[in-house]
């Protein structure tokens, strides 16, 4: 069940992220919205139910982009595995927390693609560019972040109730 | 004997070590086996499903309702009226698409003998790279390494392929690599992509003439790109003492921003291209 809303929500976002998206200029400087949902998982899921889900995001992720092939499935994993130590260290009491963590995500995610650069000889020429990316990205993150992870979260929640709905009726009805 | 603090140092150690490695090796090659392609297989379909469904509301949008709002003001006629400007909205989009389409095969037939016009149906998920998705693969005679153009001049290559979608690396990506020339001066040198959108022009020997405005075409030695076909201008030059290279800015002539369609020409890549990947 828990399977199916990853599917569903992160093929969704790979749509809107591929197809939506590049027709709607403004939100052009927006964050990786799959990158998002990979630190929904890494926040709220175990870490056995949703690794699976994080590498398969990562593949589909790389087959579509013109980054080298594995770079998605390792920056979704060191986000996810970013995001579950960024949870520990932060206090719950800490103002901004949910905030802090998703930025902190989408910074993990930018210096994975930065890193990957730099290790494959692609280096960037226009650090200011690169950097004017990144900081774009973050404020992003910190601002609408926190309401979209814990959307995925509502829907998660109506997902399971709904699935759960279906299934105690199916029950029923075969007694 | 060890502690877990020296355990979790360690274990991240030899994670970044096996990871750093991982991404070297994967980054020197694009897939050319299965497991790269899953996506091109299953999503690519939704992608151009998607895309089509944008395209119709778009054009509804702006044609249609916008017509339609006029046509309010007419209350005698508005039925007729409703019906001719939506036919009429139609039409419009039907003859802007016509003439994209004819420059595209004006294009087609002056310049390029063999060539399969294709849409992009998706973009690259990061902005870090630069590649699209186009709705023609290998039933189409598509194969990796293909030249992709437009009529504005080289907008990439066909990277992977599928059997009805194929993926474009676009010039302005950082991976992307084309042997050019100036036009005016004959200066070689290799465009590469750029995070700003825009090219730089590599390897150009400093005593070699560039200036702003100069044109730049590809120079066909890369055996891919035909030769000739227009890349961008110069748009920035930079001599440095020091060095032996000057530093050469590109702005591409296609607009990387607006690509709908594209021309993918049927001509071989070079010999050992299929095989390096």
């Amino acid at each position: 069940m828990t399977y199916g809303y990853y599917i569903v929500v992160g093929i969704g976002l790979i749509l809107f992220q591929t197809a939506v998206i590049p027709g709607i200029p403004v939100l052009d400087t927006l964050f990786d919205f799959v990158g998002l949902f990979v630190i929904y998982l890494g926040f709220y899921r175990p870490a056995r139910e949703a690794l699976p889900a994080v590498v398969i995001l990562g593949l589909l992720a790389d087959n579509l982009s013109g980054a080298p092939f594995m770079l998605y499935i390792t920056a979704y994993l060191w986000v996810f595995f970013g995001v579950r130590v960024l949870s520990l260290i932060l206090q719950v009491s800490l103002r901004f927390r949910t905030a802090l963590i998703v930025s902190g995500g989408v910074l993990i995610e930018n210096l994975v693609f930065v890193f990957a650069f730099v290790l494959l000889g692609a280096g960037t020429h226009s650090p200011a560019a690169a950097t004017g990316t990144v900081i774009l990205q973050l404020a992003w993150a910190f601002v609408l972040g926190p309401i979209l992870v814990l959307g995925f979260r509502g829907a998660h929640g109506i997902w399971d109730r709904l699935i759960g709905q279906t299934a105690g009726i199916g029950r029923s009805e075969a007694k | 004997m060890f502690s877990k603090k020296m355990l979790v140092v360690v274990g991240a150690i030899v994670l970044i070590g096996a990871n750093l490695v991982i991404l070297y090796i994967a980054g020197n090659r694009y897939p050319s086996h299965g497991l790269g392609r899953i996506a091109l297989y299953f999503v690519a379909p939704f992608q151009d499903a998607v895309s089509v469904a944008i395209r119709f509301s778009r054009g509804t949008w702006d044609n249609y309702f916008a017509l339609a709002s006029a046509a309010r003001e007419n209350t005698r006629l508005k039925q007729s009226l409703n019906q001719a400007v939506a036919r009429n909205s139609q039409w419009r989009e039907v003859e802007l698409s016509n003439i994209r389409l004819r420059q595209l095969l004006d294009f087609k037939t002056t310049i390029i003998s063999q060539s399969v016009a294709a849409e992009i149906v998706g973009r690259d998920p990061s902005s870090w790279y630069q590649a699209v998705i186009i709705n023609k693969g290998s039933a189409d005679g598509i194969r990796k390494g293909l030249p992709v153009v437009v009529p504005e001049g080289i907008a990439g290559q066909v990277t992977d392929v599928s059997g009805h979608y194929a993926k474009v690396m676009l010039i302005i990506d950082r991976n992307s690599a084309v042997d050019a020339l100036v036009q005016r001066t004959r200066a070689r040198g290799i465009i590469k992509g750029e995070v700003t959108g825009r090219c730089r022009f590599k390897y150009v020997m400093r005593k070699e003439e560039v200036a702003v405005g100069d044109k730049i075409v590809a120079s066909g030695l890369d055996g891919v790109f035909p030769k000739g076909m227009a890349i961008g201008d110069v748009t920035g030059v930079v001599k440095r003492t020091s060095e032996i290279f000057q530093e050469v800015t590109v702005t591409p002539h296609v607009d990387f921003e607006k690509l709908e369609e594209v021309l993918v020409v049927l001509i071989p890549p070079a010999p050992d291209f299929a095989e390096k990947q």
